[in-house]
């Protein structure tokens, strides 16, 4: 599969398979196309050459059983919306089957949705949040909202872009001991900038730089990390 | 004051006026909060004045004013929607040009009308004391389209104006909900054109919704504030214009302007005096959650 802004080749030549179950980190330089993929993956662009089966079916099709958390937050911070509401608006779809008209269906939220709401804001140990306003929120807290609104509609692959970046590191590693948790039920996807933390959670990592290249976590070393920023990289080994 | 109540009880015309008012003001605080939070001011404004166009067409042809005003309005929405979807680089001299050309339109019609000249002034400023009463049926009709489509597909706008690509995500055709809310604020426009004309409609779907987005925090309670602030206004200003003997629809919107500049500047000193607490203890510890964007 490949990817092209214009005529600015961004992913040439990328092939992919992701297994049920995997904690799989995607990594790589700035500009790499590590967002891009993921927006591939989730529908967003479409590929110029190859193509993509997500969960057997088209990524358009496919995207309503993913469950999505963006580097940067794409709505405005002061809209007049409570976490709650925010996290009600990721049930939108998720009952009446696989219909495509299921978008149409007229109405509010019930029941379930609110109860569904509940448990992933209790999942994201945030639950006491529901009544804020979104624009209240820290960076941390954001975060962990917006990952209840992916865990909602109980998605069958979480695809994460940058989860961290603005946080700080106890809550990463917080975020990335819920992640592991939440592995159990889905497969997960994660964009890092940080390779050396994140192997010590997931279970394959794709670097992403114009190309894309896959290790099992235990056979990342200095060289090949030094291969994918093409220059000379200071690497601390964790072994905790 | 009195003599306007006095007035009101007597005069048909005023009577119609006080309920075209409030009508109006229902259309404007629903879809006036969509406008606010979406902030789509600038297309709104561009298909109030395309509105001229069907307007002046439907006089020239020998229609009645407002069903050419509300095909314009629609046809304006979606050619002005269209153009936001697919030129997104050229999106605001696009919008900006087919403003004028809508009311140049709509000029040349009504200066080719024969016979009958046709008040351009009360379709520009509007004038809420000449409204019929056929015209109250026609608005209220509009309220009920406008009331039933945001209740039944409420979720679907608020994931649209809030989070257009979580929206996509989540599996709605965001382009359709997109259109269909321009056009409902098209529906809107045609509304408001009847008391305060497609000049000042602008001020009329923006302020009080900008005024209520200050004090409330969900798109309902806003809706209805930015209503009650609507029917306070305009029924001021009918009793003000009245009593002073001014131009109603400038009256109402001089009225929301003065509204909206105390609120935006009380808030403000407000904030900031919120503000200046917790320096001290900000210093100290964590910042107080809230005071971090």
């Amino acid at each position: 599969m490949g990817f092209s802004y214009g005529t600015l080749p961004v992913l040439g030549d990328v092939s992919l398979q992701v297994e049920a179950g995997e904690f799989l980190g995607i990594v790589g330089p700035n500009a790499g196309g590590k967002t891009t993929l993921l927006k591939l993956i989730l529908g967003l662009l479409v590929p110029r050459t190859g193509r993509i089966l997500v969960l057997g079916e088209r990524p358009h099709v496919a995207r309503r059983r993913l469950g999505y958390v963006s580097q940067y937050p794409s709505f405005p911070r002061d809209f007049p919306i409570t976490v709650e509401q925010a996290v009600l608006l990721g049930r939108i779809s998720c009952r009446h089957g696989s219909s495509r008209l299921t978008a149409f269906v007229p109405g509010g939220f019930g029941k379930a949705d609110r109860q569904a709401a509940r448990m992933s804001l209790q999942e994201v140990e945030a639950a006491d949040l529901a009544g804020r306003q979104i624009g209240s929120l820290s960076g941390g807290q954001l975060q962990r909202v917006l990952l209840a609104r992916a865990l909602v509609s109980e998605p069958s692959i979480l695809i994460l872009d940058e989860p961290t970046a603005n946080i700080d590191l106890r809550l990463e590693s917080d975020i990335f001991d819920l992640l592991e948790r939440l592995n159990a039920r889905m497969t997960i996807l994660v964009v890092s900038h940080d390779v050396g933390f994140i192997s010590s959670y997931v279970t394959r990592v794709a670097c992403v730089n114009r190309t894309l290249v896959c290790h099992r976590t235990d056979e990342v070393d200095g060289q090949i990390i030094q291969d994918l920023y093409g220059e000379h990289v200071r690497m601390v080994a964790h072994r905790h | 004051m009195a003599a306007f109540f006095a007035a009101l009880f007597e005069q048909g015309f005023l009577q119609s006026a006080l309920i075209a008012g409030l009508l109006a003001s229902i259309g404007c605080g629903v879809m006036g909060t969509y406008v606010v939070v979406k902030r789509i001011s600038f297309l709104a404004g561009g298909i109030a004045h395309c509105v001229l166009g069907g307007m002046g067409a439907a006089v020239y042809f020998g229609f009645d004013p407002f069903a050419g005003a509300l095909g314009a309005a629609v046809a304006a929405a979606l050619l002005i929607g269209w153009v936001r979807l697919k030129w997104q680089t050229q999106e605001d001299t696009m919008i900006g040009a087919l403003w004028a050309i809508g009311m140049a339109v709509g000029i040349l019609f009504i200066a080719k009308t024969p016979g009958y000249q046709a008040d351009l002034m009360s379709y520009l400023f509007g004038n809420i004391l000449l409204v019929p009463k056929e015209s109250l049926w026609f608005m209220a009709a509009l309220d009920a389209v406008l009331m039933s489509m945001v209740g039944a597909y409420h979720r679907q706008f608020l994931a649209v104006a809030f989070d257009e690509e979580f929206a996509r995500l989540r599996g709605i055709p965001v382009t359709f909900f997109y259109l269909l809310l321009l056009v409902l604020v098209a529906i809107t426009v045609v509304l408001l054109i009847q008391v305060v004309g497609l000049i000042l409609v602008l001020a009329l779907l923006t302020l009080p919704a900008a005024v209520a987005g200050h004090y409330v925090h969900s798109l309902s309670a806003m809706m209805l504030l930015a209503t009650l602030l609507g029917s306070a206004v305009s029924t001021l200003g009918l009793a003000l214009s009245y009593v002073l003997d001014l131009p109603t629809g400038p009256t109402i919107i001089l009225l929301a302007g003065g509204v909206y500049v105390v609120a935006a500047l009380s808030s403000r000193a407000f904030a900031r005096r919120r503000a200046r607490i917790p320096v001290s203890a900000a210093e100290i510890g964590d910042p107080p959650l809230g005071s971090r964007r």
